[in-house]
């Protein structure tokens, strides 16, 4: 009885042992990330942007040492993770052995408000972050309907 | 260093001078500078490149400020004149604002600053993987403002394993 407990107390360790080694070597063979040296800046897409759609889009990129070679959409709304696959597409990098990693495109609409005039204005400005390859931020302002006409109308 | 504060003051004076201005007709109208600016509307940018960091510039360590003023054709960047900044990072800058398309538009004439920022190697390892402190990273703000800051190229030897200094 004794005898089968520690064989399996061995077992148990052992196989964390093996677990923890193949962590560490997992982590030591991560590669470091390819540095992109060409790209289009990713814009809101406008059908989006008029839609009130927002979001994040997840994706998978596999390269081929310079270039993009395949992009598999984790996930995200079917119209932002479209015009992320478009950007991403044009990304070109410095030569690297071919490699595969995530990106996250994050597409924000801004509120902003209008005056009687139908001057709209956001109190944050409107902004592309990048921290290539594997986050980008898009803010752009909210399409606001606004009819100066009926604004003026108003007491 | 006498000339610049002496060009600094001067700027001061100007701008208090155009703030007092302002206050002055502000007082009249209130709403009136607030709708003058609002009312210069800015042309939307539909297609641009990434403005990279590029990388001899960044191995020489030169960063700073550049200040163009970009006129447009209604589509695309016409002109671009240059108002100031370190002139291997004014052409990075230039070849970056020639690559904007915008939304059609009435011909303008706007000013763009871009900041580049060097961030500077903390640590190597044996391969040469340096890390700083912060993340490259870039910041548009189209068609006024970018911000770029990106590693310094490391001066480390993997066959030697030197760790780069600082």
């Amino acid at each position: 009885m004794s005898n089968t407990r520690h064989g399996l107390q061995v077992r148990t360790t052992g196989a964390l042992v093996l677990f923890i080694l193949g962590a560490i070597m997992a982590v030591g063979q991560q590669k470091p990330l390819p540095s992109v040296i060409n790209a289009s800046v990713p814009l809101y897409p406008r059908t989006s942007q008029m839609a009130h759609i927002e979001g994040a889009v997840r994706l998978r990129i596999s390269t081929d040492g310079t270039r993009v070679a395949s992009v598999e959409v984790q996930s995200g709304q079917p119209m932002l993770a479209q015009a992320a696959q478009d950007n991403v597409k044009t990304w070109q990098f410095e030569q690297h052995s071919p490699t595969t990693f995530e990106a996250t495109f994050r597409y924000r609409l801004l509120k902003s408000k209008c005056d009687a005039q139908c001057n709209c204005r956001t109190a944050e400005k409107p902004s592309v972050l990048l921290q290539l390859p594997t986050d980008v931020e898009v803010n752009a302002e909210e399409l606001m309907v606004c009819d100066a006409a009926s604004s003026k109308s108003r007491p | 260093m006498a000339m610049f504060r002496s060009c600094f003051v001067g700027q001061f004076a100007v701008l208090t001078l155009l703030v007092a201005t302002a206050e002055g007709q502000a007082s009249s109208k209130p709403s009136d500078a607030v709708a003058q600016q609002a009312r210069t509307v800015m042309p939307t940018v539909a297609s641009a490149s990434v403005p990279f960091y590029p990388r001899v510039i960044r191995a020489a360590r030169i960063q700073g400020d550049v200040m163009l003023r970009v006129s447009t054709d209604g589509q695309r960047v016409s002109a671009v004149e240059v108002k100031s900044g370190p002139p291997m990072l004014v052409e990075a800058a230039k070849d970056s604002v020639k690559t904007w398309q915008f939304e059609p538009h009435t011909p303008i004439s706007f000013e763009v600053t871009f900041h580049y920022k060097l961030l500077l190697p903390t640590k190597c390892d044996s391969e040469c993987n340096c890390d700083s402190e912060e993340k490259e990273s870039m910041l548009l703000q189209l068609p006024t403002n970018v911000d770029v800051s990106a590693k310094v190229p490391s001066i480390c030897d993997p066959r030697e394993k030197v760790e780069s200094k600082r």
